[in-house]
Order: C-alpha cells, then structure tokens, then sequence
C-alpha cells in the first residue's frame, strides 16, 4: 500500500485490527489440499450408511407432516413445519450422492422461504415437490448428478420463480 | 510454504448448525483436515457462549441459525467491540447463495459464504483463501469485518478458472469461486 493509499484511510477513518487465522494456518506441517480433500471424501463415505438412514428418518418426517398439513401449504407456519424435514434434505443429499435430491430439495426450501415471507402456495404445488423428492432419492439417482433429471428441475424451478422471481 | 497447505491443528473451529446431522458431518470434515478441535452449537445463545469461554479461531455459523440466524450472528460479533472473537473469520454457511444473500453477510462482516451441503473440496478451498489471501480486518463507518475491497486475480497455481477448464479438472466448482462467493 502506497502512502496516497494510507493518507486516504487515514482520513477515512480506517482502523486495521488483527487476526491470528492465516498466520497459524499457513504454518510449516500442514496438510496437502489433495491428501485432505481425499481423506474426508473417505471419511463420508465411511458415514454412508448413517446419511442413509437420516435422509430415511427425514422422509418420514416429511410424509408426516405433509399428510397433517392436508390442504396446501399456506400459511408461515405451515411452511416452517414442512422447511426442516426438506432443509434437512437439502444438507445432507449431495453429501451421499443424491445431488438431484438436493437441487429439489434447494428448490422446495426457496419455496416455503418465499411462503414464510407471505407467498400463498397450493396442495399441488407442494405435492409435485414431495413427488419430486421420491423420485430423487431412488438409487439410481446416486452418483448420477442431474443427468436424466434437467427437466424436471427446470419445471420445478419454473414453479418456484412464480413465487421467487430470480436474482440477476 | 507451498499456497495448498494448511495447518489447522492448533486452530479451534466452532460450527453453529441447528442441524445436529449437518453439523457432523461438517465437524468430521474439519478433524480430516487435521483440525484437533472442534466445537458444535445448536442455536446463537449457545455459539455465543461457547466463543466467551473458550479460544475459538474460526466460525461456521449457519444461514438460519436459531436464535438471530447466521448473518445477524455474525453483526453481532462484529460490532461488539468486547467480544472475545470479533476478528476471527466468520464463514456463513447457506443452502442456497443468492446476490443479496452474499451482500447481506458481506455487510455483516462475514468472511464467506459456502453453500450446503458443504463439499470438503470447497470447504478446504475456502480455508486456503482465508488463510493466504488474508484480508485486512478493518473498522469503518460503523462496519467492522474483512476488507470488503479486494482483487479476485487468478486461481491458485494449477488450478483451474472454472470446472470446465482443462488445467486440472479439479478446480473449485463454480460457486466455490471466491469472486461471487467471498463477503
């Protein structure tokens, strides 16, 4: 930084403070991106079988609270019931393999985040996104991607911008 | 020192996730990565103490944490002068990343913004920048975070711009580029 540069912080008012991260992080001894990249990519996949069983723990929930809900999904509370069991979805699905779960379950969350803001949302709206989210997490959709799926997403997300226009 | 090494051993990592699932398999991430502790928190009150009684060096903190959410958390730290990790990176964890999603934590003072689910390729992708592209942490017209005037100049060495170029094939995904991810 040149003393122009430091003139004009100054007179800004720009007080620099410090933080002890980067020093220590960049320390000698440390581990590789690859060799750690590749160790926790090993340690997931060890967790495989716990992620399956809760994503199985959260279609449950999901189902009963979409068989309490009924009739659609309008109003902020009924979406902050339906948003755990999908949200909940939505962080662990790419995590063992289901990126389409994902990207559904991404999709339903902006939705029910759209209908916590005010959004009216009806039953099909709702059930073409449960729909969606079985059809996801078949285990043919493991590993896959969105191959085979870009259809669906993009109707879907065509429903959702309805609701959420996009942000440029 | 080469610029894709990390030594996180000494440093304490707080992830604050509502999620209890989520935030284990963030937390199994971060002791892959040689990181030795590791603390875990439920809501905002309880993150909060957490920081208070113990040295933390950096925090995960999700979106919609309970209590004030994750952007809020963040402010919070940031603009109490008496908190104990007011300085420390503050990554804010998201599932999704919206313009203004980022602008809201950049103004928070948040480092970052990572989406979920959290890639352990993006996560330590994320780590590197902060440690090696460390920006000043300043205090300015009532703001108080990470220099929000930076310079994205290139991807590290060997790596590749975006995913589909050819240098390495294993290049940050998208999302992960700092220039519409970083606070």
């Amino acid at each position: 930084m040149n003393n122009a540069q430091k003139q004009k912080e100054k007179a800004a008012g720009l007080k620099s403070f410090a933080c002890a991260f980067g020093a220590m992080a960049r320390a000698p001894g440390g581990i590789e991106r690859e060799h750690a990249v590749g160790a926790a990519e090993t340690t997931l996949a060890g967790m495989r079988s716990s992620i399956d069983e809760y994503i199985a723990l959260e279609f449950d929930r999901l189902n009963r609270v979409v068989a309490a809900l009924g009739n659609g999904c309008s109003s902020p509370a009924d979406a902050d019931t339906l948003y755990r069991p999908v949200c909940g979805l939505r962080d662990v699905g790419s995590t063992a393999g289901f990126e389409l779960l994902t990207e559904i379950a991404r999709n339903f969350c902006d939705l029910l985040e759209a209908v916590q803001a005010g959004a009216q949302c009806g039953q099909d709206v709702v059930d073409c996104h449960v729909a969606a989210l079985h059809v996801a997490r078949q285990e043919c959709h493991r590993g896959t991607g969105l191959k085979g799926a870009e259809e669906l997403v993009a109707g879907l997300k065509t429903i959702l911008h309805r609701f959420v226009p996009p942000e440029s | 020192m080469p610029k894709n090494t990390l030594n996180l051993r000494k440093l304490n990592f707080l992830v604050a996730d509502a999620n209890p699932f989520s935030s284990k398999i963030v937390h199994s991430i971060l002791r892959t990565f040689t990181a030795e502790s590791v603390f875990e928190a439920k809501s905002a009150k309880e993150a909060d103490e957490i920081m208070v009684s113990n040295k933390v060096d950096a925090l995960l903190c999700d979106h919609r944490l309970p209590g004030m959410g994750g952007i809020e958390f963040a402010r919070a730290i940031r603009q109490n002068p008496e908190h104990p990790c007011r300085s420390i990176p503050i990554l804010v964890m998201a599932g999704e990343t919206r313009p203004s999603l980022i602008k809201a934590a950049r103004d928070a003072g948040a480092h970052l913004v990572v989406r979920k689910p959290i890639a352990p390729a993006v996560l330590f992708d994320r780590l590197l920048w902060i440690a090696y592209r460390a920006r000043r942490i300043v205090a300015v017209n009532g703001y108080f975070g990470p220099d929000r005037r930076f310079k994205f100049e290139a991807p590290p060495p060997g790596r590749a711009r975006r995913k589909d170029d050819a240098v390495s094939g294993q290049g940050p995904p998208p999302e992960s580029d700092p220039e519409r991810a970083v606070a």
